[in-house]
């Protein structure tokens, strides 16, 4: 299983992510992107989700394994 | 030895940001706006100088040009070849002047990225760079100490140099990319080459939009790539050159793309491409440090001074050293010199690249220059020193000869 998450050393706060998936992304007070729906955001696969993680400018938006 | 921090007077009546925490925190809040007081015609309603969900969404239509696969693709197929031919060239004469090589690479580079075609000579490309520059000029006449009348008649020529320059370069283009829209609609998404700011702009065209601001936002991204490209180059030779002069046991090095990445890094931190970030508060701010900002205010953003923090960067954090990175400080590496926030850098993917993230990532033309260039051991001219532009806010050579001294 795997699970979106906002790298917190690599966002720089574009809020791209939250303007082009409000449902999935909120963005908080310390200025930095987070996943606010996993459950949605767990939905998003194949090129959706590649076009996601490559609209970052930084490259913030990752995947990781989760048991 | 110190690198001088070049500050400008502008900033006197303003409240100054200059701490790195109280820097990084208001470039990222949306109650620090991008603002002028005077309005120019030719910068109304670009990208660089909306806010909100307005902003948002423009950047959103432009960012396709600027995503990874577009940017590997590019480097590929345009800069590569493009380099190889100015490489040939500079091999077989031994010599160039770095200023002039660097614009002209820059210019064509801009020009295919934003959509305009047929920029293939020095001749082309300086006329191109004639149109960015007036535009740009019109951008530091708020803060110049020009009579009114002057600074009119810069603006004026601004607007005349702008419409020019949308009657030759980018109105023609419309019909062609709009066919070309056409058939992406129709067959799927283009590859990343075939990605321009023009055709972004034309597939998601807003009604409300006026003509003219197709043109000024080609003019608005060359403006903030060319020039700003061009000084991190020859920067980075600069310090580069120093460096090795002082530690030859690095010279090995300069074919090491890890080192030339971190040098690159080093000098963007030190010789910022702008004197400052400027933002008006919406409502009053308290930043981390507990300075307080009433609503309404002029802000001075001096984040080349929290590029310096020796909290971050360490003690010697004012110097050039290109294996800081090795010492795991907690500043990024180029510090906030790409800004952050909603406002980052719309061009810093380009400009450094992303290397070492994995399949399709790109090196950045800065970084891929600056290799080049240090490959063949280009080094200052002893018989043709580089001169410095003079009374300028940045830290910028009027000209920069360089001898290769590997053929």
């Amino acid at each position: 299983v795997k699970r979106l998450y906002v790298d917190e050393h690599r966002c720089e706060g574009s809020q791209l992510c939250v303007a082009s998936c409000p449902e999935v992304f909120g963005f908080g007070q310390d200025g930095l992107a987070y996943v606010k729906d996993q459950h949605l955001a767990s939905s998003i696969k194949g090129e959706d989700l590649e076009n996601l993680m490559t609209l970052c400018p930084t490259d913030a938006i990752r995947q990781e394994d989760v048991p | 030895m110190p690198v001088p921090l070049k500050e400008p007077d502008f900033i006197e009546d303003m409240y100054t940001v200059s701490v790195w925490e109280d820097v990084n925190a208001a470039l990222k809040s949306p109650n620090f706006k991008v603002g002028r007081e005077r309005r120019i015609s030719t910068r109304e309603n670009i990208l660089v100088f909306i806010n909100g969900k307005e902003h948002l969404e423009r950047r959103q239509i432009e960012s396709p040009v600027f995503q990874r696969d577009a940017l590997a693709e590019y480097e590929r197929l345009t800069l590569q070849p493009l380099l190889d031919s100015y490489v040939e060239r500079w091999r077989s004469l031994g010599q160039a002047e770095l200023v002039h090589e660097t614009l002209m690479i820059l210019v064509r580079i801009g020009a295919l990225l934003t959509g305009v075609p047929g920029i293939e000579t020095d001749v082309a490309a300086t006329e191109i760079l004639g149109y960015v520059d007036a535009w740009s000029a019109a951008g530091s006449v708020e803060y110049s100490r020009l009579p009114e009348d002057g600074k009119e008649g810069i603006v004026k020529m601004a607007e005349r140099s702008a419409q020019e320059f949308d009657r030759l370069y980018v109105s023609p283009r419309r019909k062609d990319v709009l066919s070309l829209i056409a058939a992406r609609d129709a067959n799927g998404p283009l590859d990343g080459a075939s990605r321009n700011l023009i055709a972004e702009l034309l597939a998601h065209w807003n009604p409300e939009w006026k003509p003219e601001l197709l043109a000024l936002e080609v003019l608005a991204y060359l403006a903030g790539s060319v020039r700003t490209s061009m000084r991190a180059v020859c920067n980075s030779v600069h310090e580069i050159s120093a460096w090795v002069g002082a530690h030859p046991e690095d010279e090995s090095l300069l074919d090491d793309p890890a080192f030339i990445r971190q040098a690159v890094n080093e000098t963007l931190r030190l010789h910022v491409v702008a004197p400052v970030l400027l933002r008006v508060t919406e409502e009053e701010a308290v930043l981390p440090s507990g300075l307080t900002i009433p609503g309404g205010a002029y802000v001075a953003i001096l984040y080349a001074r929290a590029n310096r923090d020796q909290r971050h960067f360490g003690p010697d954090a004012d110097e050039f050293d290109p294996h800081r990175a090795k010492r795991q400080l907690t500043g990024r590496d180029y510090g906030l010199s790409f800004a952050a926030g909603a406002h980052a850098c719309i061009g810093r993917r380009l400009a450094v690249g992303a290397a070492g993230e994995g399949d399709g990532v790109n090196n950045g033309t800065v970084m891929t220059l600056v290799a080049r260039l240090m490959h063949l051991r280009a080094a200052p001219d002893p018989d043709d020193p580089p001169c410095q532009l003079p009374d300028s806010f940045y830290d910028e050579f009027a000209r920069y000869p360089i001898r290769f001294i590997r053929q």
